[in-house]
């Protein structure tokens, strides 16, 4: 834990604003990563990283600024995810709870020790070395929000060819994110 | 269908119940398929999330914001502000002389100070100078911080976000602005409303609806009205001046002093979670109202989103731009990530060696959230790269952000090879922009081995530190040039021997000749102070074409590119 940082923590404890932003700067990449794996819905788990850390100020005084911060703020996160899923009991994919309940097991076990935000930066590096069209592609699907179809008709390609090639990339770049965590 | 078309349509969001319930069982027969169905899951999931964010940095800005607000918000709480609902009681301007004998005139009824002529609002301060040319150099006072669906006064009202205010009038129709005093105060306006700003730490708001929020090193902020002064002490609060009628003041958070224009009334503090309506001389209690005035939150967002539209039709247009025939270089600075150090040149008919290789400079915020800028800072900063042949005509496009400009000549464009049609293209030390063509290939660095310059003021002090449209075009069938700011010609000449341009090997932000070249044996004996000519500041695109845009093409370009 760097050093600043219990000096932060009090700070903000005092009710410095500036203080808790530069906290929030240094964290909130983790929260938001692990919200954001568990959750289907990009700007709900956005809008619960944010509560996470608003709801974090609040109970910043009841803290020991000498104890790290991140592994309580991940506590604060999962806590509201839980009691987000009970108050809004989003819609399971493909309907189905089993395969749903399937999916957040495996992903709790795969990410008990708060991996997340290591994941997220090294996919950010992975993107980096895609060539051209398949950067392009991802940017398209995920940074602008386009459909499937609106891409089969861009590539002038078929939409399961479209869905495939998206799997395709993204099992390259699962490959990727776990190499590059492998090596030190 | 197979366990990996099954996953997919699950990543897809496209799965039907039927499909679930044979990648259920799949997932249950072969936990390979398990870690698969996982793994691709996570890997979607967090590419939303990169996609939504793609340099990491959401707001902490934001979630400050938001605690700032909840902070103001708590003070006007309806359990708070009942205390104060629509008390019949009024308060009056008292005489300072008589302030004691007022005070038991006023448990008996006020309306007698009613009958003193209630004082004219008068402008308590001179009429401002011309207002353009003064704002270019007088000291500025406070930063245009936002602009969110602004229509100004008029077209000389029209400030660009960014901008360095120096005292002087803002004046809009419509919209929301967000000026932030050097003396640290923020304030909100929201048109129609004309707001004068006198110091860094004081305005006139003649009419209109205005937030002020003020931390504690900025406490004394002053802002007046044409019937009353508001002296802050440390807090936030909000003023309505519509139609030069009644003023309202509303404290959310701290305390200000209220001081009459006219000299005869004694000030009056008013707390948080008070408001009052001034009738003239006299004041009457009223419930605060915290959502009737601009708010900080509300604004970021909006702005926000207003950004992203932009950066759609922006992007469009880059698009666009970068598939005409005549574009040589089109690097848009968008997408690429932190460790990237070679820049890709998007222009269709892109050459190879025209890929930009960074030497020193590093990544940063561009125009728009999420957008990329390079950041030149250090006296080694440059991006490389290459364009070959030579032109009949060439148009230079850039958007900068000048932080400084330290040196006599600060390089955007210059060549790293000269020959007869090199160009360079610079920011003089006073702010012109500059372009020079040499038209021989000597050693000797005469004035007449060079057209030009032609320049034109293009950056003011006061553009430091916001985002600016610098363009140039030059067509060698006539000679011409033109400089271009923000869209708007700012300079012409000619040059006399209208040699195609050349570009070849480059750097933007630098100057470094090779050496070796023996063109540019003159670069070593330059002036220690001509030497040094590294850009401060950053670049968000750069784009060159081969043929002379028309101003019209570079205002609409400068249309659907402002931040």
């Amino acid at each position: 834990m760097p050093e600043d940082e219990t000096l932060l923590i009090r700070a903000a404890q005092n009710g410095d604003l500036a203080a808790f932003g530069a906290l929030v700067e240094r964290h909130q990449g983790s929260v938001r990563a692990c919200l954001a794996v568990r959750m289907n819905h990009a700007p709900d788990a956005e809008d619960l990283a944010q509560e996470a850390l608003l709801v974090a100020f609040r109970k910043l005084p009841q803290i020991d600024p000498t104890l790290p911060l991140g592994p309580w703020l991940r506590g604060i996160a999962l806590h509201l995810l839980a009691n987000h899923r009970r108050k809004f009991r989003a819609i399971p994919i493909g309907l189905n709870d089993e395969l749903q309940a399937l999916l957040d097991t495996q992903l709790d076990a795969d990410f008990h020790a708060g991996r997340e935000s290591e994941k997220m930066h090294a996919l950010r590096e992975c993107l980096e070395e895609l060539d051209g069209p398949a950067r392009e592609l991802i940017r398209e699907r995920y940074a602008d929000g386009a459909s499937l179809d609106e891409l089969a008709t861009r590539l002038g390609r078929k939409t399961s060819t479209v869905s495939m090639q998206l799997h395709r990339l993204r099992e390259l770049l699962a490959g990727c994110i776990g190499q590059r965590l492998a090596t030190p | 269908m197979t366990p990996d078309e099954l996953i997919a349509r699950a990543a897809d969001g496209t799965l039907t119940p039927d499909e679930a319930a044979q990648l259920t069982a799949a997932c249950r027969a072969d936990a390979e398929v398990r870690r698969a169905f996982t793994r691709q899951m996570a890997t979607e999931r967090l590419l939303h999330a990169v996609g939504r964010d793609p340099l990491g940095h959401t707001a902490a800005q934001e979630i400050v914001l938001r605690l700032e607000q909840e902070r103001v918000a708590a003070v006007s709480a309806p359990g708070f502000a009942l205390r104060v609902v629509e008390s019949a009681r009024r308060r009056v301007w008292l005489p300072r002389f008589a302030a004691a004998a007022a005070i038991a005139l006023l448990a008996g009824g006020a309306v007698f100070f009613l009958k003193n002529t209630p004082p004219v609002p008068e402008v308590p301060f001179a009429a401002d100078g011309p207002p353009s040319q003064r704002a270019e150099s007088a000291a500025p006072v406070a930063v245009l911080k936002r602009v969110v669906g602004v229509e100004w006064a008029s077209p000389q009202d029209s400030r660009a976000v960014g901008t360095m205010l120096s005292a002087g009038w803002l004046r809009l129709r419509a919209g929301t602005v967000q000026v932030e005093f050097l003396g640290g105060a923020r304030l909100l306006v929201t048109g129609p409303a004309d707001l004068r700003l006198d110091a860094d730490d004081a305005a006139f708001l003649q009419s209109g609806k205005a937030s002020a929020f003020v931390p504690e090193p900025a406490r004394g902020f002053t802002l007046h009205t044409p019937s009353v002064a508001i002296v802050d002490l440390g807090t936030a609060f909000g003023v309505d001046v519509s139609d030069g009628r009644a003023a309202e003041v509303h404290v959310f958070h701290g305390a200000v002093t209220l001081a009459p224009t006219t000299s005869k009334n004694a000030p009056q503090k008013l707390e948080a979670g008070q408001a009052v309506r001034l009738d003239g001389v006299v004041m009457h209690d009223i419930p605060v109202r915290l959502a009737d005035f601009p708010n900080g939150k509300a604004l970021a967002l909006s702005a926000n989103a207003a950004g992203r539209a932009r950066a759609k039709a922006w992007k469009t247009a880059m698009t666009a731009l970068a598939a005409e025939p005549a574009t040589l270089l089109s690097y848009p600075l968008d997408g690429e990530v932190e460790s990237t150090r070679t820049v890709t040149n998007r222009a269709a008919q892109a050459a190879a060696e025209s890929k930009g290789a960074l030497v020193g400079a590093g990544w940063t915020g561009g125009r728009w959230p999420g957008k990329r800028a390079l950041e030149f800072r250090s006296l080694g900063d440059r991006l490389r790269f290459t364009v070959p042949g030579s032109h009949r005509a060439i148009t230079l496009l850039t958007w900068v952000r000048v932080d400084s400009l330290p040196n006599d000549y600060n390089a955007l464009l210059m060549p790293s090879h000269y020959q007869a049609g090199s160009l360079h293209w610079q920011i003089e030390r006073g702010g012109e922009l500059r372009l020079t063509l040499r038209n021989t290939g000597t050693q000797r660095n005469r004035n007449e081995d060079w057209d030009g310059p032609v320049s034109g003021p293009a950056v003011s002090n006061m553009d430091f530190g916001r985002w600016l449209f610098l363009a140039t075009t030059y067509d060698s069938a006539t000679g011409d040039v033109t400089h271009y700011r923000d869209g708007q010609p700012c300079g012409s000449g000619r040059f006399a021997h209208r040699l195609p341009a050349v570009l070849g090997p480059v750097e933007v932000g630098n100057w470094g000749a090779d050496p070796a070249n023996p063109g540019a044996a003159w670069t070593r004996a330059e002036l220690p102070n001509r030497r040094t000519r590294n850009f401060v500041g950053r670049m968000d695109e750069l784009t060159i074409l081969k043929r002379a845009m028309s101003a019209e093409e570079i205002a609409l370009l400068y249309q659907g590119g402002m931040p």
